[in-house]
């Protein structure tokens, strides 16, 4: 997938942990993984929002398009 | 309908089609065994008439019938494995889709399978036959028309479900 997922980025920068962001935006731990790992098909916009809002950032943040990076779709 | 409910009938129609599956071919051979002693109601239907057996006869039609008792056999182990995936509350995985494509193949072979055997069985009987009287019939009857149909309603559900599996797994990854 073209798109990156920076969310492990992110986190550091905002020095949280995954299990912390998980519980505030109210998703599992697991799901938070599909999604750092790039793994997730979509995000919810509520989601994104919630993420957004926990860590001080704009959508640009955390997802990223890289030309470079083969689309399977 | 709730998930419980479900699971509640599914386990009721595993266990059915898991119990036809082991009573079909002890049926069936008591059915060749007894056939002499069965009422003519009770004998197959043919074109022709199927007089008393010689206990070899029956056992050859008992042979010939583990052709497409194979198949059903098959079909009914299946639907006992789908319903098993149903009991565990799993509706749209890989697995529904294979039994699904198993059991409409199940329904397909049905066809070749009793068209054989309904030929095979003309034989047999008439076997003992003198010269002259004795038979080989090939017919198709609405009955295979019904199951080569249903075969193909069946795969194309399971082409369906395949859809379905697609869409709940972008679901799962869907956060």
């Amino acid at each position: 997938m073209a798109i990156i997922v920076n969310l492990d980025v992110m986190l550091a920068r905002r020095k949280m942990r995954s299990n912390e962001l998980a519980q505030r935006i109210g998703i599992t731990e697991q799901n938070l993984s599909i999604l750092k790992t790039g793994k997730a098909k979509a995000i919810r916009f509520a989601t994104l929002n919630a993420i957004c809002y926990h860590l001080r950032c704009q959508p640009g943040d955390i997802l990223e398009y890289r030309d470079d990076v083969s689309s399977d779709e | 309908m709730g998930n419980h409910n479900i699971q509640r009938i599914s386990r009721r129609f595993r266990f059915l089609f898991r119990g036809m599956a082991i009573a079909a071919p002890l049926l069936t051979l008591a059915y060749w065994l007894c056939f002499n002693q069965l009422p003519v109601g009770l004998r197959p239907l043919q074109p022709y008439e199927i007089t008393d057996l010689s206990w070899f006869s029956a056992m050859l039609a008992f042979l010939a019938s583990l052709l497409p008792l194979c198949v059903a056999v098959f079909g009914l182990l299946t639907l006992s494995r789908l319903f098993l995936l149903y009991e565990k509350g799993v509706y749209f995985s890989m697995k529904n889709v294979e039994l699904f494509k198993c059991l409409g193949l199940a329904l397909l072979f049905w066809v070749p399978a009793s068209v054989f055997y309904n030929s095979l069985l003309s034989v047999i009987v008439s076997a003992s036959n003198p010269v002259g009287e004795r038979l080989l019939v090939v017919s198709f009857r609405y009955e295979e028309l019904a199951f080569l149909l249903m075969g193909g309603v069946v795969i194309l559900i399971s082409w369906i479900m395949d859809e379905g599996r697609k869409l709940e797994d972008e679901q799962a990854h869907t956060i």
